[in-house]
């Protein structure tokens, strides 16, 4: 019998936005580094991308 | 950042699991890993896209698109180890069917939706040809703990994330049984992981109290097999009570690699083995007869 990990994770990096296409290459995310813990939230201010 | 919008990488992150392989940088690393825990295969789901990242439908496309294609070169290394579900681009449903054939020619084994899909419960007729697709490829849909409405994940971010990631789900679960629509698509297997299993008693009870009061005949053993609904369990469920419930047909359990939170544990398909808390046949089931069932391995 084969055991099989039903759930498990792939945790997104700067790699997985290397396959857009150049037309698309504005829409992948901006990696933003915080000198504290960092918290989901909206930045204020027009949408960066779109 | 997306969208104007930061998304905090390092929430749920297992920083116990090395970099590049939680990461799939390093992917003979991470099939290592495998041999270590004993697992044989793994189904890969998403991190950042258990919420919603964007309402634009253009970015999204482009933001699943470019996720499929990098899960399939990890498959493609992964030796038949590694494989995983397709992030369909909702807003568009035709290009949501193309990724849906992309992903199945490409080792993905089901079709990743979140509780809600923007201003929409995956209930609605608007997915049905997702759905048609997803059945005559074999692919189950699985519902993962998540979050596809914006201000709902704002909402709920406040407080537990209870609402946040796992209500959604499960109000799915009990919206499937009450709208038929596994019925409507009778070939086409359900998936309801990383919300535990404890949740299934009381949800059952809700309905099944909604489906006497209307004459409906009811039967909590055979709910989710006539269904064709698995539900992801956790060593930590009162699995004996579960089993009661809904019988060890159709449960299957994860590891929740790569992340650390109420449903991680990098060891639960051994511990679940040496619990002994439950039969060894229906151990036997949940570790590997009935995710081949589910995902179609």
């Amino acid at each position: 019998m084969a055991v099989i990990d039903a759930d498990a994770h792939v945790v997104e990096w700067e790699r997985t936005w290397e396959y857009m296409d150049e037309g698309e290459r504005a829409f992948a995310p901006h990696v933003m580094v915080f000198k504290t813990r960092c918290r989901n939230r909206r930045v204020k201010g027009p949408a960066n991308i779109g | 950042m997306i969208g104007g919008r930061v998304f905090a990488k390092d929430g749920n992150i297992g920083f116990d699991i090395a970099r590049e392989r939680r990461e799939a940088a390093d992917i003979e690393a991470r099939i290592a890993h495998l041999d270590e825990l004993g697992i044989d295969v793994q189904v890969l789901y998403p991190s950042l896209f258990l919420r919603t990242l964007t309402s634009l439908p253009h970015v999204d496309a482009a933001l699943c698109r470019s996720y499929n294609r990098w899960l399939a070169d990890i498959w493609k290394v992964g030796k038949g180890r590694l494989r995983w579900v397709v992030i369909p681009p909702l807003h568009y449903i035709d290009k949501a069917v193309e990724e849906l054939n992309f992903g199945k020619t490409n080792g993905a084994c089901g079709v990743f939706i979140r509780g809600v899909e923007g201003d929409k419960l995956p209930t609605d007729p608007y997915f049905f040809p997702v759905y048609e697709e997803a059945n005559r490829l074999r692919m189950p849909i699985c519902v993962h703990a998540s979050q596809g409405n914006l201000e709902m994940f704002d909402i709920f971010g406040r407080g537990a994330s209870l609402a946040q990631f796992k209500f959604g789900p499960i109000n799915l679960f009990g919206s499937l049984i009450t709208t038929r629509l596994p019925q409507k698509f009778p070939d086409l297997r359900w998936a309801f992981v990383e919300l535990s299993a404890e949740w299934l008693p009381y949800v059952m009870n809700h309905t099944e109290i909604g489906y006497r009061r209307r004459g409906k005949a009811w039967s909590d053993r055979d709910l989710l097999k006539d269904n064709h609904i698995y539900v992801a369990c956790q060593t930590s469920d009162d699995l004996p009570y579960i089993l009661e419930h809904v019988g060890d047909g159709n449960l299957v359990i994860g590891t929740d690699y790569g992340h650390n939170d109420t449903a991680s544990e990098i060891n639960a398909l051994r511990k679940l083995k040496a619990d002994g808390k439950i039969p060894p046949a229906s151990i036997d089931k949940i570790l590997g007869d009935n995710s081949e069932a589910l995902y179609g391995l």
